[in-house]
């Protein structure tokens, strides 16, 4: 029975840890680079990035959200010399890693995909990649996540990057 | 009874010296001038620097122990190698809290009631050791106002 536990705690940790190698993979690889922000952060920081001058009820849902979470990461650049390449690159090692796509945006502007990683009935990872035509970002939203919920999470931060996923709810509707 | 009192007040003030130990270790060395002592802060003193009175930073500080505070000298700055004592405290326990990697560098790890971090721009870099109850998200803004024109000459001037 003990080594059971072990066993599924173990592939908790490696299955978790193995999604969000794929944005630590570009941290990692740009992490020297300061024409690229990298950020990471835990859900217990992420009311630093919030819009709290919302309503009470806003303030405490977004807390009834951040609960579940376990954090984020980003990596994103204003000007990167091979936009298409690297969006390209990323979707393809999001696909290897095993996540599907939810939902994809196009426009004059930017390419944008949004996947997910679900395990037993749970999302456990959304990773959105977006390209542009000198711009490219890349988040990662880990923990248990509630696509609906996710909507009101991004218009409540002041992170750029997730502008996209402020109509998530209605996409999936 | 007073004997485990007593022990259980060293053993505290064992750990919180140890914990307080390795930024000291780091940092001393990299001061910009050896006169120049580390900025040691608790309430009353942080209420002092807050210049223009903001009620809401003197809430902020209110529970706040003590405030260690440390600039780096300019090649520490140069050379960029302000991080790397921060993984002696993740080995007994503290967590990422937030990272931030670009022109600017901000990085907080803590546990319970302490954080550690440093906080970097091209011109300056600061780190420092926080104990005490604040809201996670509200630290960047007490660095912030550390690092205010206003403020940073107060603390750094002196010693010039």
């Amino acid at each position: 029975m003990k080594k059971l536990v072990f066993v599924i705690t173990l592939l908790s940790i490696t299955s978790l840890a193995f999604g969000q190698q794929v944005v630590t993979k570009y941290m990692d690889k740009y992490e020297g680079d300061e024409t690229f922000t990298k950020v990471s952060v835990s859900s217990k920081m992420f009311s630093l990035f919030s819009e709290m001058e919302g309503s009470e009820e806003d303030e405490q849902l977004f807390y009834d959200i951040t609960s579940k979470l376990k954090g984020m990461k980003v990596v994103a650049s204003e000007k990167v010399s091979n936009p298409k390449a690297l969006f390209e690159g990323a979707i393809s090692d999001v696909n290897k890693a095993g996540f599907e796509e939810l939902m994809t945006v196009k426009d004059a502007e930017e390419n944008v995909k949004i996947s997910i990683r679900e395990k037993g009935g749970v999302i456990e990872e959304l990773i959105m990649v977006a390209g542009g035509k000198e711009k490219f970002a890349m988040v990662s939203i880990y923990g248990e996540i509630d696509l609906k919920q996710i909507s009101k999470l991004a218009s409540l931060m002041r992170v750029n990057q997730l502008k996209y996923l402020e109509n998530l709810d209605e996409a999936i509707d | 009874m007073r004997k485990y009192l007593l022990l259980l007040l060293t053993f505290s003030t064992i750990t919180l010296y140890s914990q307080e130990s390795i930024i000291k270790e780091f940092a001393e060395p990299r001061r910009p001038t050896k006169w120049m002592n580390p900025i040691c802060l608790y309430p009353s003193t942080l209420r002092m620097i807050n210049i223009t009175q903001d009620p809401e930073l003197n809430k902020l500080v209110n529970d706040i122990e003590k405030v260690l505070l440390y600039t780096l000298d300019s090649a520490t700055i140069a050379s960029k190698e302000y991080t790397g004592w921060l993984k002696d405290y993740e080995s007994i326990g503290y967590e990422e809290y937030v990272t931030v990697l670009g022109k600017q560098e901000l990085r907080i790890i803590g546990r319970k009631e302490e954080y550690v971090g440093v906080m970097a721009t091209p011109e300056r870099a600061m780190v420092f050791y926080l104990r005490g109850e604040i809201p996670f998200g509200k630290i960047p803004t007490l660095l912030q106002t550390f690092q205010s024109d206003d403020v940073l000459p107060l603390i750094t001037d002196q010693f010039k």
